[in-house]
Parts: C-alpha cells; structure tokens; sequence
C-alpha cells in the first residue's frame, strides 16, 4: 500500500469519524437529551383531543312552538402561508361572507399569523358556495349557531347566545347551565387525515345536550301583544311600551311584550345595547294612578274606608308646611264614595285614604304586595324598584301622600301585574315565572306555581274587584269589552327628570291595569304606553288596547261572555 | 454358546427391498414439527393481520357513519329551522291576508243554544239465569259466555 493510499485511508477514517460522531451526536440529542420533549411532541401530533360541543336545547312555547333552536353553521378561516394569491382570494370571498376585499386581503397578509377567522356562523348554503371555490389554504369548521325562527318575538324574554356560544339576557342566561348542556371530549390517536385509528387507545366522554326550555309564554298571545303594542305606539306616536298577560290563579307569564326590541338573530347589529334588556322586570317608573288599586286595597283591608265611605276634599290638599297636592286637571268632585274614588281618578281620595291608614299600615302593606323587592320571576335583571320608607332620606311627607296616588314611588311593570294579580286571586300573591317544564332527555321536570303570601282577605278582593268593575263601566265611551265583567284601573304618570316633572308633549307614561271576568278572574293585563304623543292620558292612550288584548284574549281561550251584548256592542246593564 | 436346530425350519423368502431402504433419521421430525409449528403461527399471524385489518376498516366506517349521523342532524335542525320559521304567526297572518283575503276577527256575538234534554240511559237487559245444568255443560265442554257492557 503506498504512502498516498494510506494517508487517503486516514482521511476517510477521520471523515467517517466525524461523519459517525455528527450522526452519534444527533442520535444522542433526539434520543437522550431532546428525547422527552420530542417524544411528548409526537404524541401531542398524533393524539389529539377534540371537544364535542353539546346541542343546546330548545325553547317553545306553551304550545310547542320553537322560540329557539340550533342550526348547522360553518366558520371560515386561512391558513394565511397555504394562500396563494391573497387579492383573488379576499375578490372572491368578500361577496359571500360580507366583508370587504380590501379588509380580508388584509386580513390575509397580516405578518406573523398563521391563521386568522374570516367569518363565522355562515349559513350552509355560503359554506356550500366557498366549498365549491376550492381555494387553496381556505377551510371551513362546522360551529353551532343560535337561531330565533320567530325574529325579534319576545326577544328580551329570550334573550340571545353571544360569540362564544354562551347566554346573554333573557331565558338565555338564567337557564345557561340548563339549555347549554356540558360538551364532550374524543381523544384518540388519529391518522394523516384526522380520523381516529380504531386500534389505538381512545377515550370519549360524550357531550349532555342541554335540556328543553317550555315557556309559560303562549305565542298566540305573544304576538296579540306585540302586534296591539306595535299598533298603539304608531297611533299615539309614543316611544316604547310594555304590555303584560299573567295567568292570576299560578303567576304564569302568558305574554311579555316590549318595545322597542332587537331581532336576537341580529344581535351584533344592535347600536344601543340597553335594548337587550327586559323593561317589564328592569326599568322602574311611577305607576301613578294604576297604583290607586293597591292604596284602595289597603284602605280596604285595614278597615279605614268602605266603597261607600264619602269624602269631600275638594281639589287639593295642603300640608302642613303649604305643600298644596292636586287633584289632575285642579278638578274639584265634590263629595265622592270610594268607587267614585277610583272613577274619578281622585288624588285627594287616595291622599285621605293614606291619611286613616297611617304610613306605617300604608308603607307595611307596600312591602307586604311585593313592592320596593324583586319579584323572583326566573328572568335575569330584575331590580326591585324603589320604595322610600319612613326615615330613609329619599321619604318626606309630601312623598308619603304622593306615593298614595301612585308617584314618588317607583314599580317595575312585573311587579304591578302581579300585586293586582294577587287581588284577582283572592288576595294570595303568586310568584310569576316564564318557564313551566324542563324537558332533559326522559327526566321531565315541571314547575309548579308557587303562592307568596296572603295579601289581603279575600272579602277585600271581592269588594275591590266589584269597584274596579264599576270603574271599568266608567270607561265604556272609550273601551270596553262587551260582554264581560272586567275590573280595571287607568293611570296617567308623570315622569320625573333631573329639574322635576316633565312638562310638554310626549312627558307622561299612559297605563291601564285590570283582570277579568270578575266573577272568575283568569287574566291579568297591564298596557303601559311610553310617552305618547297624541293623548297623554291613560284612558285613551292604553285603554284601546287593554281592551283589544283582552277582548281577543278571551275569544283566544273560549271564555264566554257573562252578559248579554247588544246591538252595538253595548253591554246590558246588570 | 450358539446352538442351532437340527430340524429343518421352513424358511421365508428372502424379500428384497426395490428402492432405498428406509433409513430413520432423527432431524427430519424436527423439520416437520418447525414447518407445522411455522406454519400455525403464519396462520396466526394471517388472522391476527386479518382482525387488524377488519377492526381498522370498521374504525373508517364508523367514522364515516358518525359523520354521516352528524350530517343528518345538521339537516334535520335546519329543517326543524324552516318548519319553525313558517309556523311564525307573523307569517301566517301575512299569508292569510294576502293569500286568502282574510281579516281579523273584530265582534263576536255568542249564541245561546239549548242543549237537548239527556235522554235516560239504557239499561242493558239483564242476562239470562241459566240453569245449573246448563253451567255444568258448559263448564265439561269450556264454553263462555261474554257480556257486553258500556258505550264501545
């Protein structure tokens, strides 16, 4: 072998070596020093764990009509290195997923992100269009969407599932553990194409869909509600309302209608989010006259007035420091009973009942009918109102008689409803609620009504519903419902602002509160009109549609008439 | 000692072997138990590959099938959606207006209508005693006797 060869050999040695020691190196570095992390990697590629969502349930109403249901969605997203061409691809997206081309091309070159959503919740038939595109490095993920068939029907009842499929307002939030259900978890060893290889180890906990929501809500009602409100506020040019139906016997909440409202399929669209909340458990205002009821009703109960006991208080009544509270319009009735009281609307009536009361019988009772405290309604955002109480630094003697005739003092529409209701039920106040049966798979759980207390006797309730009839004859020029005995009270608030009372056009809150047929009380409806513009006043602003509702309502649930009706639609006198 | 027999013995004839004489040998038992034994564990192998194989298929199929399922169920629910939406009272009324000329209902009248004096019920003919001969006869030959009773 020549010197030449052998130092060729050595050379070759001494590259294999370090070829050999590179490549031990590198063995030794995987294997020993990285082999841990690597190993974790590997595993973490190949097992992967995939969370199942869970069918949310549905929601329907007290006739099986679906309120709220999950449909298939898609949610569209890039891998922004597979994008080929960004521009043709933002051209041809933007059409269909309702961004502009100049957004998601942007969207599409943002430096440093590998991924980046471009639209979700995409209807199937989108997805179907942009599948069909085959766009390099664009992929579609199947995600649940919420979805309202019925539009903005009793939204702020509903309430509405936000981004990340969680409820926001209404049904929606206080059933959230409920309706939502508990997601799943496959986790399994999974091929090139992410599907699960049978043979490898896998673990599945399925997913609980959520329970089915039925409502105490009837969608016939719902919507005799809605459409009179909508009719009403575009007659009287007013800014909003409410209008309440309660079953009296169990506090059942048959309809619950506001305006304005919001579309919850729409939600992201909403410019005022105050909107999402339920003005008949969450906005207070001054009842005003509608709270006459409750001041009679103790007045009653306590034994200090009689519907024949006659009072002649003039037009006003003036306290001891000059303070002078007026009857409306600075009328004088000369000597009236109790039920001309509550015919006339009088002020100074309800300050003298308040007076024999006392506030301390006056202001227990208050509390007693549930005012001034949430009513427990299964509905999130409900505040209790305000009461301001003998020594409290909101209460002085001019708010004591003020609050007789239902200002100073603030209610929720909820909470007026179910205090008269309470009088409609023979004096027993009931919880109100919205959902009567929670359907979870084969368990069936049905809510039973649940009484408060007594609130007064039923004798007081009997007497005070015959004068709410007679009060409610007192309105036959301008509504009625022929045929049938119904008790009700108008009520005409003032709002109260920052420099006292609003004055002027569109500054009063029009109301009409009552239940009926009197001889077996079913219904309890409440028409609170917001600030109309064409008549102020409660009688003719809410009492239309107090009538409508309720003329409808008892065709809706075949209770005869009890009284004749004659030509005309003049009912007979008893 | 060796002795030998005198007497004439009748001696078989010799018989040659045609071919190669059987030789025992003692490797070629081994060979065949090792084929046997190879060839049982080929098989095994063969089925074990087999179930494998069949497990992994069914493993795809099931996917595909969960897929399917879920495929369905999105279709359903967006059937659900659509009935939902043309159950909406807003629509129907818009339907029963514009398509059917409908209006909505403003006075009813009630009519009082005399409901029909309750005719007295009939009463069923009392069954026939029947004589103690005649339960005997049909209790020996099982024979039964139905009444019938109430509205159907």
């Amino acid at each position: 072998m020549s010197g030449l060869s052998a130092g060729r050999l050595r050379l070759l040695l001494v590259a294999f070596l370090l070829f050999s020691s590179a490549v031990g190196y590198r063995v030794v570095s995987f294997a020993v020093l990285q082999g841990p992390v690597l190993a974790q990697r590997a595993e973490a590629f190949r097992y992967r764990a995939d969370l199942v969502p869970a069918q949310r349930g549905e929601i329907l109403d007290a006739r099986g009509r679906v309120l709220a249901t999950d449909v298939p969605a898609d949610r569209v997203s890039a891998i922004v290195r597979e994008i080929e061409d960004p521009r043709r691809t933002a051209q041809l997206l933007a059409p269909l997923i309702g961004r502009s081309a100049e957004e998601i091309e942007a969207a599409l070159t943002q430096p440093g992100r590998e991924w980046v959503v471009l639209q979700r919740q995409l209807d199937p038939e989108v997805s179907a269009q942009i599948r069909a595109l085959d766009l390099p490095g664009i992929v579609l993920d199947p995600e649940p969407k919420r979805a309202y068939p019925m539009g903005d029907f009793a939204s702020q009842v509903l309430g509405f599932v936000n981004w990340e499929y969680r409820g926001a307002y209404g049904l929606e939030a206080q059933y959230d553990d409920v309706v939502g259900g508990t997601p799943g978890q496959l986790v399994g060893e999974r091929d090139v194409a992410g599907n699960v290889i049978a043979l490898a180890p896998s673990s599945w906990n399925p997913p609980k869909d959520g329970a089915t929501l039925v409502l105490t809500i009837d969608s016939a009602v719902q919507y005799l509600a809605e459409s009179v409100l909508d009719r009403t506020i575009q007659e009287q040019r007013a800014a909003g309302g409410t209008i309440i139906v309660m079953d009296v016997k169990t506090g059942a909440i048959l309809a619950m209608a506001n305006r304005p409202s919001f579309d919850p399929n729409r939600f992201t669209e909403v410019s005022d989010p105050a909107v999402f909340a339920n003005p008949a458990i969450s906005a207070a205002y001054e009842p005003g006259s509608t709270f006459k009821v409750i001041t009679m009703a103790l007045g009653l109960e306590a034994g200090v007035v009689t519907p024949q006991t006659t009072i002649d208080g003039g037009a006003y009544r003036e306290l001891p420091d000059g303070t002078r509270i007026y009857n409306a319009l600075l009328q004088a009735f000369g000597p009236e009973t109790m039920t001309d009281v509550l015919i006339h609307s009088s002020n100074v009536g309800a300050m003298e009942v308040v007076d024999r009361l006392g506030s301390e019988r006056f202001y227990e009772g208050v509390l007693r009918f549930g005012f001034g405290e949430p009513t427990g309604i299964d509905l999130p955002g409900e505040v209790g109102g305000i009461v301001n109480l003998p020594g409290s630094p909101g209460w002085s003697l001019t708010t004591f008689y003020t609050n007789a005739f239902g200002q100073g003092i603030a209610v929720t529409p909820l909470q007026l409803v179910t205090a008269v209701a309470a009088i409609a039920n023979g004096g027993v106040l009931m919880r109100p609620y919205v959902v009567k049966e929670i359907r979870d798979g084969e368990n069936v759980q049905v809510i039973q009504p649940v009484p408060v207390r007594r609130v007064i006797s039923e004798e007081t309730a009997r007497t005070l519903g015959t004068m709410l009839e007679e009060t409610m004859q007192s309105y036959a020029m301008r509504f009625s419902v022929p045929g049938y005995r119904i008790a009700a009270k108008t009520g005409t608030a003032e709002i109260p602002g920052p420099k006292g009372y609003e004055r002027g056009e569109g500054a009063t809150i029009a109301s009409v509160i009552g239940y009926g047929p009197v001889e077996d009380p079913r219904f309890c409806v409440l028409v609170k009109i917001d600030r109309p513009r064409e008549s102020p006043w409660g009688e003719r602003a809410a009492g239309p549609a107090f009538a409508e509702v309720f003329r409808q309502l008892l065709l809706l649930y075949d209770v005869p008439p009890s009284q004749p009706v004659l030509s005309g639609g003049q009912r007979s006198q008893p | 000692m060796v002795t030998q027999s005198t007497h004439p013995t009748s001696v078989a004839p010799r018989v040659t072997p045609i071919g190669r004489r059987a030789v025992r040998r003692p490797g070629r038992s081994w060979l065949l138990v090792t084929l046997v034994l190879v060839g049982g564990l080929a098989g095994l192998c063969v089925l074990y590959l087999e179930q494998t194989a069949r497990v992994v298929e069914l493993g795809y199929e099931l996917t595909r099938l969960q897929r399917e399922r879920d495929r369905v169920a999105l279709e359903v629910a967006a059937l659900r959606y659509e009935l939902a939406q043309r159950q909406s009272l807003a629509r129907v009324e818009d339907l029963a207006r514009r398509e059917y000329g409908m209006v909505p209902l403003r006075r009813a009248e009630s009519l009082v209508v005399e409901r029909p004096a309750p005719t007295p019920a009939v009463t069923p003919p009392a069954p026939a005693q029947r004589t103690a001969w005649q339960r005997a006869r049909d209790a020996l030959f099982g024979i039964g006797q139905a009444e019938a009773g109430g509205t159907p």
